[in-house]
C-alpha cells in the first residue's frame, strides 16, 4: 500500500514536473524558436516503459493541461496524446525502450503522428477563428525531439525504479 | 486470464478516454470551457512567474560567477606583477645605494638643478615688437644676467629669448626674433646644427647649413647642445622655407617661431643657468 502510495506521488510530481519544464522553462532554451515538446518525449518514456494503461492516462492528462495552458484547438492534444499513450503502450511488449533506436523511433513516429493528427484535427474540428500551423517549427520542433528523446530518456532513467513486470 | 483482464479494461479506458477527448473536441470552447480554462490558467500563471524568476535570478548568478573568476584571475595577474615591480624596487633601491656610494667614492658632484622664476611681461614697445619685451623682475628678484627666458605654450616650453638688460625689478629680454640673438640650434629630425639668427621680424633664419643638408620644410628647430645658454632640446620653432645663399655655397632656411608674439602673458626664467654670451 505504502509503495502504491509512493509510487502515486511519484507520478504526480512526474506530471507536474514535465509540464512545468515544457511550459515554464523550454521558452527560455528554445534554438530560433525551435522548443522541443517534451511532454510528448515524457509520454513516450512513459507508454515504453509503463504500458498502455498509464501511458493513456499520462497522455490524457498531459493533453488536457496542454490544452487548458495554450491556445490551441480545445482537446486536440488530450485526443493525440490518450492514443499515443495507448498505442505505444501496447506495442512496448515488443520493443525495448532501452535501445537509443527504439527511443528516437518512436518519437520521431509520434511527433510526425502528431503533426499530421493535429492537420486533421483542425479541419474536422475546427471554427473558423483557428488554423493548423504548418510552418518549419513544427518539422524542426519534430527532429529536436528525436535528438532529445535518447537524452531525456537517460536523464529519467538516473532516477526511475523500473517495475518488476509490465 | 489476469493481463486479458488488464487488456480490456486497458481498451475500455481507452475507449473512455476517446469519447471524452471527441466531446472536448466538438465543445469548440464555448463560454464555459473558455471560462475553466482561464480558471485553470490562472492558477498555473504563478508556476511560469516562479519559473521566469528563477531564469533570471539563475542568469545573475552565472553572471556573477563570471565575474567573479574573471576578478580571481585579473587578481593572480596582479599579483604576479605586484611581486615583480617589488623586485624592481628592491633592484631600483639597491642601485640607488650603490650609485651614492660610487659618487661619494669618485668625488662626484651632481648636476646643479635649475630653479625656475616666472614673471609677468610688462611692457612692449610697438616700435620694437619683435626685439624687446620687459617682464616685471629683475636682479633683487634673481634674475640673473643672460638668463634664457621661455613660454609655456601648449603641453612644452618654447624658447622665447634671454634676459639682456636688468634693473631691480624689471629686466628686458631679447627676443630670439632680435638680430641681437644669435644662438645654436639643431634640427630635430637630422640632427644638423646651425645658427639661429633673428631678423626683427616675425621669422628666423638658420644660416651655415651645407648645400647637401637634409633639412625639410616642417622640420621642427631645437636649441642645440652646443648652446651655453640654453638646455638643448627646447622648440623654437619650425622651418617655413628652405633656400641657398648667394654665392651658393650654404643653405639657409627660414623658422617661423613657436612661440606667439602677440600673446604673451607669463614667461618663466632659468635662473640657475646663465654662462657666456652666444
Amino acid at each position: 500500500m505504502a509503495g502504491v502510495r509512493v509510487n502515486n506521488v511519484t507520478a504526480v510530481i512526474f506530471f507536474f514536473s514535465v509540464l512545468v519544464v515544457q511550459f515554464c522553462w523550454t521558452r527560455f532554451c528554445a534554438v530560433y524558436g525551435v522548443a522541443p515538446d517534451l511532454v510528448l518525449i515524457a509520454l513516450m518514456y512513459v507508454s515504453l516503459t509503463r504500458g498502455a494503461m498509464q501511458g493513456q492516462l499520462f497522455g490524457f492528462a498531459w493533453g488536457i493541461a496542454w490544452d487548458i495552458l495554450s491556445g490551441d484547438l480545445f482537446g486536440s492534444h488530450a485526443f493525440l496524446y490518450t492514443i499515443f499513450g495507448f498505442m505505444v503502450g501496447k506495442l512496448s511488449h515488443k520493443m525495448d525502450e532501452s535501445k537509443v533506436f527504439t527511443q528516437a523511433a518512436s518519437t520521431a513516429t509520434a511527433s510526425l503522428a502528431a503533426i499530421g493528427g493535429m492537420y486533421v484535427l483542425y479541419h474536422i474540428f475546427s471554427p473558423q477563428e483557428y488554423t493548423a500551423s504548418g510552418n518549419y517549427i513544427v518539422w524542426a520542433r519534430a527532429v529536436l525531439n528525436v535528438a532529445l528523446a535518447p537524452l531525456f530518456f537517460f536523464a529519467i532513467s538516473l532516477f526511475s525504479r523500473r517495475p518488476a513486470e509490465r | 486470464m489476469h493481463e486479458e483482464l488488464t487488456s480490456r479494461r486497458t481498451t475500455v479506458v481507452f475507449v473512455v478516454l476517446t469519447v471524452v477527448n471527441l466531446f472536448l473536441l466538438t465543445t469548440h470552447l464555448n463560454i464555459y470551457i473558455r471560462a475553466a480554462k482561464n480558471i485553470l490558467w490562472y492558477l498555473a500563471h504563478p508556476t511560469a512567474a516562479v519559473a521566469g524568476h528563477v531564469f533570471v535570478t539563475t542568469q545573475n548568478v552565472s553572471e556573477t560567477l563570471r565575474e567573479i573568476v574573471r576578478v580571481h584571475q585579473d587578481n593572480l595577474g596582479l599579483q604576479g606583477k605586484l611581486r615583480r615591480y617589488v623586485q624592481l624596487d628592491q633592484d631600483y633601491q639597491r642601485m640607488k645605494d650603490e650609485n651614492i656610494r660610487l659618487r661619494q667614492l669618485l668625488n662626484f658632484t651632481a648636476a646643479r638643478q635649475d630653479r625656475y622664476i616666472v614673471a609677468r611681461v610688462a611692457a612692449r614697445d610697438p616700435a620694437h615688437w619683435f626685439q624687446w619685451v620687459t617682464i616685471d623682475k629683475g636682479f633683487d628678484d634673481g634674475i640673473p644676467a643672460d638668463a634664457p627666458v621661455l613660454v609655456w605654450y601648449g603641453d612644452r616650453p618654447v624658447v622665447l629669448g634671454r634676459v639682456g638688460e636688468r634693473a631691480p625689478h624689471t629686466a628686458k629680454v631679447v627676443l630670439i626674433t632680435n638680430t641681437l640673438s644669435a644662438l645654436p640650434v639643431q634640427v630635430r629630425r637630422s640632427g644638423e646644427d646651425g645658427l639661429l639668427e633673428g631678423l626683427n621680424a616675425p621669422g628666423m633664419q638658420i644660416n651655415y647649413l651645407l648645400t647637401q643638408s637634409g633639412v625639410a620644410i616642417g622640420d621642427e628647430v631645437v636649441t642645440s647642445p652646443l648652446s651655453a645658454v640654453f638646455p638643448e632640446g627646447i622648440t623654437i620653432g619650425y622651418v617655413q622655407d628652405v633656400t641657398v645663399s648667394d654665392n651658393e655655397t650654404m643653405r639657409m632656411a627660414s623658422v617661423r617661431p613657436a612661440v606667439n608674439f602677440n600673446r604673451l602673458r607669463e614667461v618663466m626664467i632659468i635662473a640657475g643657468g646663465g654662462g657666456a654670451r652666444e
